[in-house]
């Protein structure tokens, strides 16, 4: 874990001073909320439909064990005893009082954690790998990079006030567990030939409502000139980003109105202009980052998945939870295990302070005091050795952390939609735990095989619905919910936007319809074939003569 | 008016805004819209050009008088909405690349929460506001002794520069 | 058509309605209802409370004529009602339909 010095610690305690001081100007009338709305935003506090929600910053993904028992106590303390992971690895509480804040906000301090920039025109939160320093297929651990572009982006005296919010993700391997190419700049760490650590650099991804997976601006950028690369994309955006219209403000606007080799060209262009010496990340501070997320030596152990595996077979429910919850580790003898926030009928990515506390306690015992939050709204234990697992899943299992349904059908991403949001047109709760009601045999989940989906409540697309292979957007059609649904997409690897098939259906035909699209698939499928890949071999023709069939 | 520099402290205002230079006898210490001093730059020696201001627009272009830039006495740039951040860019090219040492002012739609940020992008002297207390300013310049990145203008005592393995100690 | 009008607190964020009394109520059947006609007058005057920094957001919430003060579209029942999903214990779903 990056572990706060001085520096950190006094920065994170102005910036603590500092809101207090504007919350107190705003309430005694000096700031207009006019004034303090993009303030109080880059701080990650909107007002929502119901109340203040606050936006907690988890940077990259990671916390200590310490950091999550604080969450807890911050959900029991200021809220009502629950939280929310995002999309972006962050943690939202939804029942926020302003006065209260800047004592939220003080305790949150105290750990390390803090709101900076999670919402506002500025440089959010770089979400990266969550195997990050787990995974063996990865190049380098994705974190070190990530810190080092959070320190660069905090209070960037020149992009704080950008045209729109600037989103960054990471990955460390060539499997992108970031969806990297749907974001502003996504970043992939690389090796040249000569073995030198570099970058691919994708710029202009999003959603919302022009989704756009990221074009490859630069094939290899030298790790030395991080930093000066993104100086030159930021100040290009800045200054010629657009400001008219929210709408079209992001940089995917102006990278496809520039152009992709124009807008290079001007990047390119400033780079030149750049004084590298301003630029270079020496290789002390890159080192003093590094040892700060190395692991621990793990004594490698090639005999435990042998006497693990006599223990699972006395233990289907076992095997299936190990199955489709834990990944490879780099360590033989070690696992990541994934913890499910997807419960059959629950609210994905919540969790109580309960569960929290809870969780801190296991990072504890079996995960070196590590936890990561992924991007598809579940929590991850780094290391945990084989060993531990028999006891770790029936403690999750107490917990309904244990769901077997990681990248199955019931492990959906769903944003928080209507019931919580001002900004959706549609509840997509409510349809994440129909379809996770419908679909909670597990036999059938594993039949089905690997599967995303993903609805959102809006157009602005915080449910990642253009990146699942199953979407769902919530409209709203002359005051009625309503259903549009979405085949196709796929958040990494080969990104693709999902394409929408036909008419939109209300609550309860979005759900008959998902039924219908699975069970097309397993109709139509060959033999070990993926939904996704069935997909692009049929094309949408035999999925839409099934939900369309006047029969 | 009341301008004041990076340090929260009140500075006299000798500068004339004419706009256009066709309405003063004397250029000295006058403050001219972009497109009157593009009009007369080229009669403008060093020593003329050092005497005289350019108040910039957004939608200026400063790369316009780029060879001239680091001659001229004062450079203004205006915020036409405090949510609109350009001028932050504009005013780091002007003193990085251009060389501008002269005085870069702040005006417009600014808020006082800004004021550390505009110091370090390089501007020196700030137009407050009418609705706003000179006294905030001075508050929200002080408010952070640290910071993350080294600036065109390092006026923060501490700089956890990611160029430096050290931290980087810079006198106010 | 009726409406009545609707606000957040600027101190707590809470969801609030402008009563008869001039006060701000989080319950929706206490609100003030009016018509078309009213509804200028009514958002002036209940705008100053945003000038007074006791609320933020004043707006118009259209209800039902029939019957009193249901709103008439989803979100504002939810904004009304809180939340359709979640266990009574830890966040109450008191539904729209109420």
């Amino acid at each position: 874990m990056y572990v706060y010095d001085t520096i950190d610690k006094s920065l994170l305690n102005q910036r603590v001073a500092e809101f207090r001081d504007q919350v107190r100007r705003r309430l005694d009338g000096e700031l207009t909320e006019d004034q303090f709305k993009p303030l109080r935003l880059m701080n990650g506090l909107y007002l929502q439909l119901h109340a203040y929600m606050l936006r907690v910053a988890i940077p990259y993904g990671a916390l200590s064990s310490d950091q999550m028992r604080k969450l807890a106590y911050i959900a029991e303390t200021y809220d009502r005893g629950y939280g929310h992971f995002t999309t972006r690895q962050n943690i939202q509480y939804n029942w926020i009082e302003l006065s209260t804040a800047p004592d939220l906000l003080f305790d949150l301090s105290e750990i390390d954690l803090h709101a900076i920039q999670t919402s506002g025109n500025c440089i959010r939160n770089v979400t990266a790998d969550p195997y990050a320093g787990a995974a063996a297929d990865e190049v380098d651990d994705a974190r070190v990079w990530s810190e080092i572009i959070r320190q660069w982006s905090t209070f960037h005296p020149e992009f704080s006030y950008l045209p729109r919010k600037f989103k960054f993700a990471v990955t460390g391997a060539d499997a992108d567990r970031a969806a990297i190419k749907f974001h502003d700049i996504g970043l992939k760490i690389i090796r040249s030939d000569t073995g030198e650590l570099g970058f691919e650099v994708y710029v202009g991804g999003g959603q919302g409502r022009t989704p756009i997976v990221a074009p490859l601006i630069n094939s290899f950028l030298p790790a030395k000139d991080l930093l000066r690369y993104l100086d030159a994309v930021l100040r290009i955006y800045n200054l010629h980003g657009r400001r008219d219209n929210i709408y079209k403000a992001r940089i995917k606007i102006l990278v496809k109105s520039l152009g992709v080799d124009s807008f290079t060209s001007q990047v390119d262009a400033e780079f030149e202009r750049l004084d590298p010496a301003l630029f270079v990340v020496e290789a002390d501070e890159i080192n003093r980052i590094r040892d700060m997320f190395s692991v621990p030596y793990l004594q490698a152990d090639e005999d435990v998945k042998a006497r693990l595996e006599e223990r699972i077979e006395e233990s289907p429910q076992m095997r299936r939870w190990s199955d489709s919850n834990t990944h490879a580790h780099k360590t033989p003898g070690y696992a990541i295990v994934t913890i499910s926030l997807k419960p059959i009928g629950g609210i994905p990515g919540d969790a109580t302070a309960e569960q929290m506390y809870a969780i801190a306690d296991l990072a504890d015992r079996f995960s070196l005091g590590e936890v990561r939050v992924t991007y598809t709204q579940n929590l991850v234990l780094p290391h945990v050795h084989q060993a531990d697992l028999f006891v770790l899943w029936s403690e999750l299992k107490r917990l309904d952390l244990a769901t077997p349904n990681i990248g199955l059908a019931t492990d959906i991403i769903a944003c928080p939609g209507l019931d919580y949001c001002s900004l959706a047109n549609a509840r997509s709760i409510p349809i994440s735990q129909r379809i996770s009601e419908r679909f909670s045999d597990l036999e059938s989940q594993h039949d089905i095989g690997p599967l995303d989906i993903r609805i959102s409540g809006c157009i602005n697309a915080c449910g990642h619905h253009h990146a699942g292979h199953i979407g769902i957007l919530g409209v709203d059609k002359r005051g009625e919910e309503r259903y549009q649904l979405t085949l196709g997409g796929q958040g990494n690897g080969e990104s693709a936007v999902g394409k929408i098939v036909g008419p939109g259906f209300d609550e309860d035909g979005i759900v008959d319809a998902v039924e219908t699209v699975i069970s097309t698939y397993l109709s139509v499928r060959s033999t070990g074939e993926l939904f996704s890949q069935t997909l692009e071999r049929t094309g949408h023709a035999p999925f839409k003569e099934r939900l369309y069939d006047s029969n | 008016m009341t301008v004041i520099n990076i340090r929260g402290e009140n500075v006299d205002q000798t500068w004339r805004d004419v706009e256009v230079a066709e309405k003063t006898r004397s250029l000295d210490s006058v403050i001219l819209s972009f497109a009157s001093l593009k009009e007369h730059i080229e009669t403008l020696d060093q020593k003329s050009l050092s005497r005289i201001g350019v108040r910039l627009t957004v939608n200026d272009e400063i790369g316009e008088i780029a060879d001239h830039a680091r001659h001229i006495g004062l450079i203004d740039l205006v915020f036409p909405n405090f949510k609109d951040g350009r001028p932050f860019s504009t005013a780091v090219t002007v003193r990085r690349d251009y060389g501008f040492s002269g005085d870069l002012r702040a005006s417009g739609d600014i808020l006082p929460d800004q004021a550390l940020f505009l110091a370090r992008c390089g501007f020196s002297t700030i137009v407050v506001p009418v609705q706003f207390p000179v006294k905030q300013f001075k508050t929200s310049l002080g408010a952070y002794t640290i910071a993350y990145q080294a600036a065109v203008d390092s006026n923060v005592s501490q700089v956890r520069d990611l160029r430096r393995s050290a931290v980087e100690v810079v006198a106010e | 058509m009726s409406f009545v009008l609707s606000a957040n607190r600027l101190d707590d964020g809470s969801v609030v309605y402008f009563t008869d009394d001039e006060q701000w109520s989080s319950q929706v059947d206490d609100a003030k209802v009016v018509s078309s006609d009213e509804l200028d007058e009514a958002l002036r005057v209940s705008r100053r409370a945003e000038e007074r920094n006791i609320v933020v957001g004043c707006y118009e919430v259209e209800v039902s004529s029939i019957g009193g003060k249901r709103p008439v579209r989803l979100r504002e029942r939810i904004r009304s009602h809180g939340p359709t999903v979640g266990d009574q214990q830890s966040r109450p779903a008191g539904g729209p339909e109420g």
